[in-house]
């Protein structure tokens, strides 16, 4: 009798156990499994981000606890904002910081330079968050930035709205010299979406009239 | 004798009762939503290569059937593709096999940790597996993605977890909840679920980060066409 209550003991003591592991299981379903963001981690690292859970390693050979599995929890579960959104604004920050640091490197720094940027996406809010992502990190960088977007007029929108991306870009981007609507020392960021199967983004520059694909 | 005998089929007959139930725990990158549908004609025209490379964690054979279902991949979505697993001291960075491929993957896999307890082990097996023996590993999948002239235009890290249950008890409830409460998108299963739902991640993961780089490489071209690296000739210009 006293075995069988030890063994029930010992199995319900590695029940409990399973309780804190991130992966599906008895305690937690498939969906909150993958609503987590997980990493693996050596045991070094884990102690210094989580040093309560996680011991020292040992000074001189190995330890139980060699790696860990840290998680946390998702900011927007799965589902809940569209995937092409999801996929977009959850590297945003990332993203537009590699895009401006490209289009830093093309702009020759001879001259104050004057920025204005928009960004191309299907949804307006979510370029909105775009556009003011890319403009707060040029500022961030000691830039000078417009709040003014570039507009032309309605009917080269028109024209420039049945062109592919391939010409409406560069089109558009003559017009804003053509017009005086960017001058010598202005250039323009554009960030954009070209498929509507990505869900990365892609950028362009004006400058002086001339349209150049940075990504 | 008789005892004997009893003792080996109880023991036959407990091994029989255990079950394995595998949890599959998408760690990094697999997990996130695609826009990319796997059942369409994303890569019309495209020639891409597929090199899965062997290591001491990846079996040449393995790399061989990791290739094959990569080119069923592509294949089904309008590419031309080849594959190939360098061998014998051959370099990834060797002469491509394809002529001209508008795209060059090379899938590599790693271990990264594994974790089991010998005295679980053994405790498991003195008590005819009432006490669940559980192990995990973890492995990574890096994808590398360049163009034909050699340009890189996607890197990727894809990490996996698996947890292996195996002992009566955990087979016992899990199959109570999977019949009774799980959905159908819920339920756990034996090791088929982990195996489907990894690949489902994985495939559609891979896709949708070779449709990146193709659009990259669209774009990075100002959306021209792509044509056969320029080769120099004899008489000093190029073809």
């Amino acid at each position: 009798m006293e075995t069988i209550i030890f063994l029930m003991v010992l199995s319900l003591s590695i029940f409990i156990e399973s309780t804190n592991d991130p992966s599906a299981g008895i305690f937690r379903d498939r969906e909150d499994a993958r609503n987590l963001d997980c990493t693996r981690l050596g045991q070094a690292e884990a102690h210094a981000r989580y040093p309560a859970e996680v011991p020292a390693p040992p000074a001189r050979g190995t330890s139980v606890v060699t790696n860990a599995v840290a998680c946390s929890r998702r900011f927007m579960r799965n589902g809940e904002r569209p995937p092409r959104d999801e996929l977009v604004l959850s590297s945003l920050r990332q993203t537009v910081g590699e895009l401006v640091q490209t289009a830093r490197t093309v702009v020759p720094a001879v001259a104050p330079i004057t920025w204005h940027v928009d960004a191309f996406y299907p949804n307006q809010h979510v370029a909105a968050k775009i556009s003011v992502a890319a403009k707060t990190e040029l500022a961030e960088r000691g830039l000078q930035v417009s709040d003014r977007v570039p507009l032309l007029a309605a009917g080269d929108i028109a024209v420039l709205g049945r062109m592919p991306p391939r010409e409406a870009y560069s089109v558009a981007c003559a017009r804003y010299f053509a017009e005086n609507i960017l001058a010598d020392d202005h250039v323009f960021l554009g960030l954009m979406i070209v498929d509507a199967r990505e869900g990365q983004l892609h950028a362009g520059l004006c400058v002086r009239g001339q349209w150049k694909w940075l990504r | 004798m008789p005892n004997r005998f009893t003792s080996a089929f109880a023991v036959a007959a407990a091994l029989g009762l255990t079950g394995c139930v595998t949890v599959y725990q998408p760690l990094v990158s697999l997990q996130r939503p695609t826009t990319v549908d796997t059942q369409t004609t994303n890569f019309a025209g495209q020639r891409i290569l597929v090199r899965c490379v062997p290591s001491e964690d990846l079996g040449p054979e393995d790399a061989q059937t990791l290739c094959r279902k990569v080119r069923s991949l592509f294949t089904n979505q309008g590419a031309e593709v080849e594959v190939e697993v360098p061998r014998g001291g051959s370099t990834v960075n060797d002469v491509a096999a394809m002529a001209n491929p508008s795209l060059i993957v090379d899938l590599r896999a790693r271990l990264l940790g594994t974790k089991s307890s010998n005295l679980l082990a053994i405790l498991s097996v003195w008590t005819l597996t009432l006490v669940p023996n559980v192990g995990e590993f973890t492995f990574a999948q890096d994808i590398t993605i360049r163009d034909g002239n050699g340009f890189q235009l996607a890197n990727e890290t894809m990490e996996a977890r698996f947890v292996h249950y195996f002992g009566f008890g955990v087979w016992a409830v899990n199959g109570v909840l999977d019949f009774l409460v799980r959905s159908e998108e819920e339920k756990l299963g034996g090791g088929d679920v982990a195996k489907k739902d990894f690949s489902r991640d994985f495939y559609r993961q891979l896709s949708q980060v070779a449709f990146h780089a193709s659009m990259r490489a669209l774009v990075m071209r100002n959306f021209e066409e792509a044509t056969a690296p320029k080769t120099p000739s004899p008489s000093g210009s190029t073809e």
